[in-house]
């Protein structure tokens, strides 16, 4: 890639080399980003293991509890047991910033109460399936906060590697062309120069 | 005459299925399979046309209420009346399946799927109940019936009055106990104190084990005249209380303490089958051996529907067959 509207002169070198040492300090920016992304991504992943690991033995506890119960109870009287619950399971959520990435956040969770109004034979199994429900939520968090910053590590080293193999390449061309003219043009100055001295010189002599 | 009621039900009871069978339906593995093995039983035509573990439930259900009416059949005036408001267990469960349901606004076609046909138990017509338009219309239908209180109570909890309907039944079953045979009654009696003895535990330990209010669980207790007073029942404050005062409930009290509801249910079952069978012989021709009979069907019909479910789950077999209610070796 090289430049458009390049002019050979002093003054738009000096510009250039400005801009090119700002591109390069964008470049640095971008890979300290990078690797603080990175990391970020690392954490998260380990995280996310953690707590998916959690889910699959609670989400099996619950398929346990529910396979058992429905086994000893019937049918019938398990798919009546969850009538007394009242209200839905919400999740509030709010946008947050993390190295300029936007992620969702958890606010509040609210699992309806069943304290006092579900018959014993259920309590069980609606604990254990709060909790899921709560760690479900949380691991959605997890794998979308995951997804934005792989997404923005994504975009980051797009940046990057444009900067460092194009960008930053074609501008240190072009200074380097840039500079060989006006070298070139100021050597042929001096040659003119230097023959202009010479003519000068014989004719003073002569 | 109630010796021709007590002979049938030993003839029924060769009907009843082997242990050995029990045990050998807990290890198949596939649905068809428990169908066909079924199929040489008095199970095989209801069964033959199940398709899927809710027609298998369905078809056992039909069968433990044909047992269950067939004994009317044959029962004088006064003991067909004590077993009416005895059957009337399931029609209980029926008011609060559609209660429960009325609750969660689901359609009468939902309802009708889920109810055990009580009507034939000799209980009361459950249509109206059924499709009461709202909550609201399903209390005030119970004031033309035995449960008329309830339609009189300003209750929140619908779990008070789920308990209420329980109340009523006790109290009605323990004022017909005068229907049957003098000598079977203290034995009756007992059962009956085993089942409220076992309910009113479950109760009591919801605020030791669930945080539950401690006046609701009061409100929860039936009272019991032939087991544990509910004055006794509250003066038990921790887990060793309980198994002070009920040592032979160790299992059950273990499972709620665990909390594993569903091996409470189990125990429930087996606690009350040890009671019965405990007293087989001696009341070998008395009608206390119908009512032994009675609760054998319902623990095939719960070891049966078990099974289905536990295959359908694709449960292991030693957990299929910690499941079934069979007695203690």
């Amino acid at each position: 890639m090289s430049l458009t509207g390049v002019r050979y002169t002093k003054g738009f070198l000096l510009d250039l080399k400005r801009r090119l040492e700002f591109i390069k300090d964008a470049h640095d920016l971008l890979e300290m980003k990078r690797d603080q992304l990175m990391i970020e991504l690392r954490k998260a992943l380990e995280r996310f293991k953690e707590l998916r690991r959690k889910v699959e033995d609670e989400a099996e506890e619950v398929y346990r509890e529910l396979s058992l119960l429905h086994s000893t109870l019937g049918s019938a009287d398990l798919e009546t047991y969850s009538a007394y619950l009242k209200g839905r399971m919400e999740v509030k959520m709010i946008p947050r910033s993390v190295i300029g990435v936007v992620i969702p956040m958890l606010r509040e969770i609210h699992i309806p109460d069943y304290t006092n109004l579900y018959p014993p034979q259920i309590i069980p199994l609606a604990e254990k399936t709060s909790t899921l429900m709560k760690d479900l939520a949380k691991l959605a968090e997890l794998e979308a906060y995951i997804e934005n910053l792989a997404e923005d590590l994504r975009k980051t080293n797009i940046r990057v590697n444009a900067l460092e193999k194009v960008v930053i390449p074609s501008y240190e061309e072009t200074v380097r062309r840039i500079q060989g003219v006006l070298d070139d043009e100021m050597l042929e100055e001096i040659i003119r120069l230097k023959q202009i001295k010479e003519i000068l010189m014989r004719g003073r002599t002569a | 005459m109630i010796t021709y009621l007590i002979c049938k039900c030993h003839a029924y009871e060769s009907k009843l299925l082997p242990r050995g069978m029990i045990l050998e339906l807990a290890s198949l593995s596939k649905l068809e399979e428990f169908i066909e093995a079924l199929s040489t039983t008095v199970y095989g035509q209801s069964l033959s046309e199940a398709r899927s573990v809710w027609d298998v439930e369905t078809a056992l259900t039909e069968i433990f209420v044909d047992r269950l009416s067939t004994l009317l059949r044959f029962s004088p005036e006064n003991v067909k009346e004590f077993l009416i408001q005895y059957y009337r267990r399931f029609e209980v469960q029926n008011l609060i399946r559609i209660m429960r349901m009325k609750l969660a606004h689901e359609p009468v076609e939902t309802i009708e799927e889920i109810i055990i046909p009580s009507e034939r138990l000799g209980g009361m017509d459950l249509d109206p109940f059924m499709r009461a338009r709202d909550f609201s219309e399903f209390i005030s239908l119970l004031s033309g019936t035995v449960y008329k209180k309830i339609s009189k109570m300003e209750v929140e909890n619908p779990l008070i009055l789920e308990n209420m309907l329980r109340w009523i039944y006790y109290s009605g079953v323990f004022d017909k106990i005068s229907k049957i045979p003098r000598d079977d009654r203290p034995d009756v009696v007992k059962i009956l104190g085993v089942e409220l003895d076992l309910h009113n535990l479950r109760v009591w330990m919801l605020p030791v084990l669930y945080g539950y209010d401690k006046r609701l669980a009061e409100s929860l207790l039936i009272d019991n005249p032939a087991g544990k007073s509910k004055r006794l029942l509250m003066e038990l404050r921790s887990v060793e209380d309980f198994l002070e005062e009920f040592p032979r409930y160790r299992f059950f009290i273990e499972a709620l303490m665990r909390r594993e509801e569903w091996r409470a249910e189990i125990e429930y079952f087996k606690i009350l089958k040890d009671e019965v069978d405990r007293r087989r012989i001696s009341k070998y021709i008395n009608f206390f051996y119908v009512l032994k009979y009675i609760l054998d069907c319902e623990v095939e019909y719960r070891n049966l529907r078990s099974i289905a479910i536990s295959i359908h789950h694709n449960l292991p077999v030693d957990v299929r067959r910690g499941l079934l209610i069979l007695p203690r070796a």
